[in-house]
């Protein structure tokens, strides 16, 4: 009798509830339309586009024909493809792990009450605000093989045959790895700096009165809380790299012999100087397709290591 | 009645001149350049709207990085400019956008001969003239004559073959006690191989418009690229073309007195002038068996093939092409005419360049000029086979035999598959 009566009772509030469910969500929808719209007319649309130009042989300047899979098909046997894959992933596993380590170890440092610790966080993000032009420039003077301020410094500590750097297509990327590096570590330091100040303090005043020491704090408290961060940190990073352009594009065009040249340097060199924006588009679905996967396991995996709370 | 005379007078001759007025045709000229490139430009529209009445010239200016895309744009929805400043002409003739100008040369009689045969090929393309060019990217050397006399060596003359060369340029290198080269003997551009394969009496392809067989791992080729490749590798003498890009360019290299002599265009004169060291200019050393060769190309003027006034934009191409418009660019003294057989244009070059500087050699230079392959795929080629493999040479991974070997067996395959 008593269930009876809660249900007739719970049925009008109910209706009510949906009525304002729909007026929130409407106003939600209303809210994110802008933006909505920016993002289907200048990223969705066009990335629809570049499917459709995949299968065809536009040239910018003739009509499209259609080519069915022939584009994808020339991918398979394109060597020098073969090479700017490779060569990104590469750059990716060189560029996120060390980038994220160290920009977490800076994010730790300048979490403590140092002096000129506000100088020291503006010095770290100074590099991400910095135009990549203007610092792939510097960075070129840098890794010059005889007067380079690196190989001087090599030089100075004993290493009489320092790596050429940028004219070796051995160390060409690695270079462009640590170049990349320095400028990235800025932009994750700052997410994490964020990520350890949400820690609660009561938490590691806790441990502390049980006995851990720093490490099992860092490991057991600053990790798990942090998690959350470095999975956001992660994905971006992730996403970034894969789409590294300009410094290959400023510091080597690619050179010497591909050494530095990625998918997406690719995909301008073969878009916008030899005109062959089907074959374009068909590279950068498989970019698309390739950070999309990466993205989704993540995601997937996320579950075991991540925690929001 | 005399007011009203006089009123319908002033009416008439005001419709007067607005009829004629709208009898003028406007069309648009684009060109690219930075701001201390452009005064020539607009000096030439006013010579020309002093010339003549019927046709205004409009410009439509962007800088290098932003032209192309705009331009390209333009052609894909038909809106091209009339004239175009433009290079790679094969590439856009081949796809339709450019007018072909044989009738109209015909009809009007318009003088070609003054012009470097070859550049009337580089802007040729399937036997139909589309353009004309600017001016001539003729490479001469140049040599700091402080440096030579320092060493006491003779001035690089006009018999000079690549052995002169060589020996002068590692006597011209100082090293450090590390090994380091302080001062290099001579700076070449990475993108100037053919020439140097020419000399050697190769080819890259049996014709660099309309190839049909490619060379370069002819006996010829391989020794003039290992010859470039000894001098950086073994010598010493000549900066790898990597670590010279990373400090500059050539000319910063020879302008701060590092490099004894430099291979390059006219261009680089007025950045030149300001040097506080004696330099001059001499021709391209023959190669072994006395060939020589320049290079031949340089951005030019082409018409819109959906130009709505063909014959303004006719009008204007001819002046811009013709010994006025030549004399105009060639006024500058720094950009060799390509119209050099014209003697009104080369002396306008050889007035206005450096005092002291034999520039006449520009235009003697010229005449050697010899062209290097131009057709739709050559960028293509050039990008993803040649330079990888030339790369490999230049940096000592390969010899220049095994390297041409594999890129002639990749080109031919591209080729091909291209048919």
């Amino acid at each position: 009798m008593a269930v009876t009566t809660n249900v007739t009772e719970s049925r009008a509030p109910r209706r009510r509830t949906r009525a304002l469910r729909r007026r929130t969500a409407l106003a939600a929808y209303g809210f994110l339309l802008p933006n909505l719209l920016g993002f289907l007319v200048f990223t969705f649309l066009p990335v629809l586009a570049a499917l459709l130009i995949s299968f065809t042989n536009w040239d910018l300047l003739r009509p499209a024909q259609w080519v069915g899979i022939a584009n994808y098909e020339r991918l398979v046997a394109d060597t020098t493809f073969h090479r700017v894959l490779r060569n990104t992933v590469v750059y990716v596993l060189g560029t996120v792990p060390i980038q994220m380590g160290l920009a977490l170890l800076v994010a730790m440092a300048l979490n403590q009450r140092i002096p000129g610790r506000t100088f020291f966080r503006a010095a770290y993000f100074m590099p991400v605000v910095a135009s990549t032009v203007a610092v792939a420039l510097v960075w070129r003077w840098i890794f010059h093989a005889d007067f380079g301020l690196l190989n001087s410094a090599l030089y100075l500590i004993g290493v009489n045959d320092p790596p050429s750097w940028l004219s070796s297509t051995r160390w060409a990327l690695p270079a462009i790895i640590i170049m990349s590096i320095w400028q990235q570590v800025g932009f994750s330091m700052v997410l994490f700096l964020a990520g350890l100040q949400s820690v609660p303090q009561h938490l590691y005043e806790a441990a502390k009165i049980d006995g851990a020491t720093s490490f099992d704090r860092f490991r057991h408290i600053t990790i798990p809380m942090l998690s959350s961060t470095t999975f956001f940190v992660l994905v971006i990073s992730v996403i970034n790299s894969f789409q590294v352009f300009d410094q290959a594009f400023i510091m080597t065009e690619g050179g010497p012999a591909n050494a530095t040249n990625t998918i997406v340097f690719n995909i301008y060199r073969y878009a916008f100087q030899f005109f062959q924006m089907g074959y374009a588009a068909a590279m950068a679905w498989v970019l698309f397709a390739l950070i999309f996967i990466v993205t989704v396991v993540q995601f997937r995996y996320q579950r075991q290591w991540v925690h929001y709370d | 009645m005399i007011k009203i005379l006089i009123r319908t007078a002033t009416i008439l001759t005001f419709l007067g001149a607005l009829f004629a007025a709208s009898a003028q045709t406007t069309i648009v000229w684009s060109f690219w350049g930075d701001p201390g490139e452009l005064p020539p430009n607009y000096e030439v529209i006013e010579a020309f709207h002093a010339a003549q009445d019927d046709v205004r010239v409009e410009v439509q200016h962007a800088p290098w990085g932003s032209y192309f895309d705009r331009i390209q744009t333009q052609m894909a929805g038909g809106t091209a400019p009339d004239v175009m400043f433009l290079n790679n002409i094969p590439s856009y003739a081949s796809r339709g956008v450019l007018m072909p100008l044989d009738d109209l040369i015909a009809r009007d009689a318009f003088d070609t001969s003054t012009y470097q045969p070859g550049l009337i090929s580089v802007f040729s393309y399937d036997g139909d003239v589309y353009g004309f060019a600017r001016d001539n990217d003729t490479n001469v050397l140049y040599y700091n004559a402080d440096l030579f006399d320092a060493a006491g060596l003779d001035y690089p003359s006009a018999d000079w073959d690549w052995d002169d060369l060589r020996s002068a340029a590692l006597v011209l290198t100082e090293r450090d006690a590390q090994g380091r080269a302080l001062q290099y003997g001579l700076a070449l551009e990475k993108n100037r191989y053919p020439q140097w394969i020419y000399q050697n009496g190769g080819i890259l392809f049996d014709d660099p418009l309309a190839p049909t067989s490619f060379h370069m791992d002819s006996p010829e080729a391989i020794e003039a690229i290992q010859f470039i490749a000894d001098m950086i590798l073994d010598d010493g003498s000549v900066p790898s073309f990597d670590a010279m890009a990373q400090l500059g360019s050539t000319t910063e290299l020879f302008s701060t007195g590092r490099v004894a002599m430099v291979m390059t265009n006219a261009a680089r004169m007025p950045t030149f002038a300001d040097a506080d060291f004696a330099w001059d200019v001499a021709p391209l050393p023959a190669g072994p068996d006395g060939e020589r060769a320049n290079t031949l190309g340089g951005a030019g003027y082409v018409m819109s093939s959906t130009s709505e006034h063909p014959d303004a934009a006719w009008t204007f191409l001819q002046f811009l092409a013709g010994t006025e418009g030549q004399s105009i660019f060639a006024s500058t003294g720094v950009a060799v005419p390509a119209s050099y057989a014209d003697p009104d244009v080369a002396n306008a070059f050889v007035q206005a360049c450096t005092e002291g500087v034999s520039c006449d050699v520009f235009i003697s230079e010229t005449g050697n000029g010899r062209l290097a392959p131009n057709f739709p795929d050559w960028r293509e080629i050039e990008n993803t086979i040649v330079v990888p493999h030339l790369d490999l040479i230049y940096t000592g991974e390969m010899s220049a035999e095994a390297a041409l070997t594999t890129m002639a067996e990749e080109v031919r395959a591209f080729m091909a598959a291209r048919q």
